[in-house]
């Protein structure tokens, strides 16, 4: 599909004293897909936003939205003229103005007819038709977000941006928002690139996630590709809690002291190198019939399942090695269990 | 899905095109609007910086080696008096209204701040006459049966001058402390009182520490008031470095002079400005932003109260109740208690004066503190700092800095036109309103500026934005969505500086038109020429209109509590 934005080569740099806030970022955003941007507080996710919506300048590099140069040398186009959509953190909602005001305030480009028509459109889709008289401080958190999509989706943007768009919600809330929001956006068909620090609202909503550290684009791909098949330690352990098992490469494989792991491709022989394996993907067996074990010594309850740590007898590497249980397990603190690896995904890093 | 190689293609020609390109977003309308802002504001500094440099005159000399310690001493000491006495008064009276139950606190929160709508040049003047031989004390004496002579109650002198400017100019430090108070109050008192501390030692090992950048604050407004003030000084004959600038400027003539001791005066200044930023270091005066818990108040035994409201009482008493019945009661027996055309007059005058470099004021602070916020790189804020330096420079040092050049450009432009159109033409721009506004503007845009950008600061970060990618410019966008929800602070802005210029003295004595009288100035030109009753009329109406704001602002503030 046609990508709808096209970032290339930006560069930001706030004050020659601070290193880049973003470096080189190369990025495509396709027509009509949801993508997530994730990274920790500082990693320059918003930054890279504002860059989009115009808020910013960057330091080199260019943007294209709809085949149509906005950010390059001796280009800028100023926010206003962009037409992107941005629903804002803390949803900036006029407080002077009611949800209608605020809604027709984007849609001052259009005749009366036509803007009144729009206006009930989106107000329908963010189902927010008996509130619009309502001003922002009589909303609930998750009214005043539909309420700031709404206006953002008004004017018909290329594509919106959301920043934290879940982060001043809890819970239940949160989850419905979650599947509110995919269902708005899919249904009207927009672009959207979203900004978030929690791993969850990026594997539920998004199409394809786009994950940065430190101003560098790390990896990007499906919630699938990042949560399985990650390029880097860092997406690994950022997407999910992980275990690390050291082992050295030879041409039958990756020993360790767990057993033989297959070999990647891209792994040269007679190298250090680094699994990483899922908690789910350890399963838990009879002490007869499994080749490893260990003492189980922490367990801690998480509602819909258990977190168990264990620590292995054959290895001195990791010093324990944490699994999944289902939560009506009994589990035994002291016990010697048997466990085995589910050698198909892991994934192998050089180890620095 | 792909993930490219990254490439450094740093080439000299795009770092050029990208300094291009960013001189463009750095230079537009809004940028040189906040500059031209902050060069006019600096006209009168530089003026004095160049003639500084031009060297001085003989009247200089002169008057350095006979007069000038004269006034230095008088001047340091009227600031070190006055700054002990409005900090025993303003202290006090803070905490105890902040952390105190006693009999009409909720009054005095805001009726200790009443002095300020007073000038200290017609409490002066309202004082000489309280204590004067035909006054009511005096009387008040003689029909006791004693007589003390005339020169009994003698406080038309340094001293005096000191009282009446400390029990004036108090508030100053009374609103910065309280405000302190208010804010850290809560937390202080209760963590006093958990550790067993009482009150008095909670106040002088915890609130006085804690509270020092705001004391300090206060103090240093009290300071450039009493280096500002000329009525006061000059009505009580004493000799200081603001009083000097007028003798050099108008008995003497000698700009250069004048110069020299706008020098000495500022220097002055800075020292103590310099001051103030050395001890504040690292304070902050931010906002205690978490909501402040309704504060468990001392409640102290009956007798303590009332000598808590009898110390509370004596400041506004003073500084404010008896000048007020003073002015009165000289109202009342003056020729002109019927409001005539020429009183008319000259309240209209000096209303409409005030309204329009009110109005001009605060637009100049909303469009620089916009332009600030639309490009907020480190040379924008300084500019924002700089403009509101006026407001630490005398009214004299300002009239006299605006004057010299104007008079310069007049003087050019006159023989300009003699010259080559023959047209005469009278003054352009010195001694005109003009040029008057235009100095009210320099010495008072700090006035209008920080309730504006206070209430700027109080919006949310992102509604520029916000609107900015709804496709509304900049521009529509300030007066959409910024002016309805700032406009308490424009109000309260244009309020102040509103009742700031209606009081100023020396500044509209020195530039104000030929003939052309201000209700100060009339006060002031009266009360010197003996006619003190016939100026009690043009100080009430300063007077009344200067509590409008107090009340006003008072309910504000009691409002959003």
């Amino acid at each position: 599909m046609e990508p709808i934005l096209k970032i290339k080569n930006i560069t930001k740099r706030f004050s020659n004293d601070l290193g880049e806030a973003l470096k080189d970022i190369n990025l495509d955003v396709l027509k009509g897909e949801m993508l997530a941007l994730i990274g920790e507080s500082g990693s320059g996710k918003t930054t890279l936003l504002r860059l989009i919506a115009g808020l910013e300048s960057p330091t080199r590099g260019t943007i294209e939205l709809n085949g149509r140069m906005v950010v390059g040398d001796n280009i800028f186009i100023p926010p206003e003229k962009r037409k992107i959509g941005m629903v804002f953190q803390e949803y900036a909602l006029f407080p002077h103005m009611t949800v209608e005001q605020n809604i027709n305030y984007g849609l001052h480009s259009m005749d009366k007819p036509s803007a009144r028509k729009r206006l009930f459109e989106v107000l329908e889709w963010v189902n927010m038709a008996e509130l619009a008289n309502r001003y922002s401080h009589e909303l609930s958190g998750g009214q005043q977000q539909r309420a700031a999509l709404a206006r953002a989706l008004a004017p018909n943007p290329s594509m919106i941006l959301l920043d934290e768009p879940f982060s001043h919600l809890d819970g239940v809330l949160k989850d419905q928002m979650r599947e509110e929001l995919r269902s708005i956006l899919k249904n009207s068909g927009t672009t959207a690139l979203f900004v978030t620090h929690d791993t969850m609202d990026a594997l539920s909503v998004s199409d394809r996630i786009a994950l940065l550290q430190e101003g560098r684009l790390q990896q990007i791909g499906t919630p699938r590709d990042l949560y399985d098949k990650p390029t880097n330690l860092y997406t690994a352990g950022f997407l999910g809690k992980i275990n690390r098992i050291h082992g050295y490469s030879t041409d039958e494989g990756i020993l360790t002291d767990f057993g033989t792991f297959p070999l990647n491709e891209k792994i040269a022989e007679g190298k250090e190198v680094l699994i990483t394996i899922r908690p789910e993907h350890i399963q838990l067996g009879s002490t007869a019939s499994s080749p490893l074990k260990g003492v189980l010594f922490h367990s801690s309850y998480q509602g819909d399942h258990l977190l168990v740590h264990l620590r292995p007898s054959v290895s001195k590497s990791p010093h324990r090695i944490i699994l999944k249980l289902p939560a009506s397990h009994p589990v035994n603190l002291g016990d010697v269990v048997g466990f085995k690896i589910d050698v198909h995904f892991a994934n192998i890093f050089p180890d620095d | 899905m792909r993930l490219e190689v990254n490439k450094k293609n740093e080439n000299i020609s795009s770092i050029k095109r990208g300094l291009y390109w960013r001189l463009f977003r750095v230079v537009n309308p809004w940028t040189i609007f906040a500059f031209l802002c902050a060069i006019l504001i600096a006209t009168p500094l530089i003026t004095i910086l160049y003639y500084l440099v031009e060297g001085p005159s003989d009247t200089w000399h002169h008057l350095a080696e006979t007069v000038l310690g004269e006034y230095i001493f008088n001047s340091i000491f009227l600031v070190i008096g006055v700054s002990f006495f409005t900090f025993i008064i303003g202290v006090s009276t803070a905490w105890l209204v902040s952390t105190s139950s006693f009999y009409g606190r909720k009054f005095f929160e805001w009726a200790l701040i009443l002095p300020l709508a007073v000038p200290t040049y017609i409490v002066a003047i309202a004082y000489a006459g309280i204590f004067d031989y035909t006054g009511p004390i005096q009387q008040f004496t003689q029909w006791l049966g004693f007589n003390l002579g005339a020169g009994f109650f003698e406080i038309v002198n340094i001293q005096g001058v000191m009282v009446i400017m400390s029990f004036v100019l108090y508030p100053y430090v009374f609103v910065l402390a309280r405000a302190w108070f208010v804010n850290q109050s809560s937390t202080l008192l209760e963590t006093g009182r958990m550790l067993g501390s009482n009150p008095t030692r909670t106040f002088f090992t915890l609130a006085l520490p804690v509270a020092r950048p705001a004391i300090v604050a206060g103090l240093s407004l009290v300071i450039m008031e009493v280096l500002n003030d000329y009525g006061a000084v000059k009505y009580f004959g004493v000799n200081t470095l603001t009083t000097g600038i007028f003798r050099s400027w108008f008995s003497l003539g000698d700009i250069a002079a004048a110069i020299y001791m706008c020098a000495v005066l500022m220097a002055v200044v800075f020292l103590i400005l310099g001051l103030e930023k050395w001890q504040r270091g690292k304070a902050r005066y931010d906002e205690n932003r978490s909501g402040s818990k309704p504060l468990q108040r001392y409640n102290p035994s009956r007798g303590k109260k009332v000598l808590i409201t009898l110390w509370c009482s004596l400041p506004i008493i003073v500084g404010f109740l008896l000048p007020v019945l003073q002015l009165i009661n000289w109202w009342w027996v003056s020729d002109t208690r019927i409001v005539d055309p020429s009183f008319a007059r000259l309240v209209s005058n000096s209303f409409l004066l005030a309204a329009t470099t009110s109005i001009l004021g605060v637009s100049v602070a909303l469009f620089l503190i916009y332009s600030i916020k639309l490009y907020p790189f480190w040379l924008m804020r300084i500019l924002g700092k700089f403009s509101t330096l006026g407001y630490s420079i005398p009214g004299a040092v300002i009239a006299v800095g605006i004057m010299i050049p104007l008079l310069y450009f007049d003087h050019w432009i006159t023989n300009y036109l003699e010259n080559y159109w023959e047209m005469g033409l009278g003054f352009v721009l010195s001694g005109t309103l003009m040029g008057l506004v235009f100095a009210y503007i320099v010495r008072f845009l700090a006035v209008a500026y920080y309730p504006v950008e206070a209430s700027f600061r109080k919006t949310s970060d992102y509604f520029l934005g916000a609107s900015r990618v709804l496709g509304v410019p900049p521009a529509k966008t300030l007066r959409k969505i910024y002016i309805p929800l700032i406009k308490t602070g424009i109000l309260s802005g244009a309020l102040l500086l509103f009742v700031d210029v209606l009081k100023e003295l020396p500044l509209t004595l020195i530039m104000r038109p030929f003939n052309f009288n201000t209700l100060a100035t009339r006060a002031f030109e009266l009360a010197s020429d003996e006619m003190v009753t016939e100026a009690a009329a043009p100080a009430l109406v300063i007077i009344l209109t200067g509590i409008v704001p107090i009340i006003l602002l008072s309910k504000l503030v009691s409002r959003k509590n």
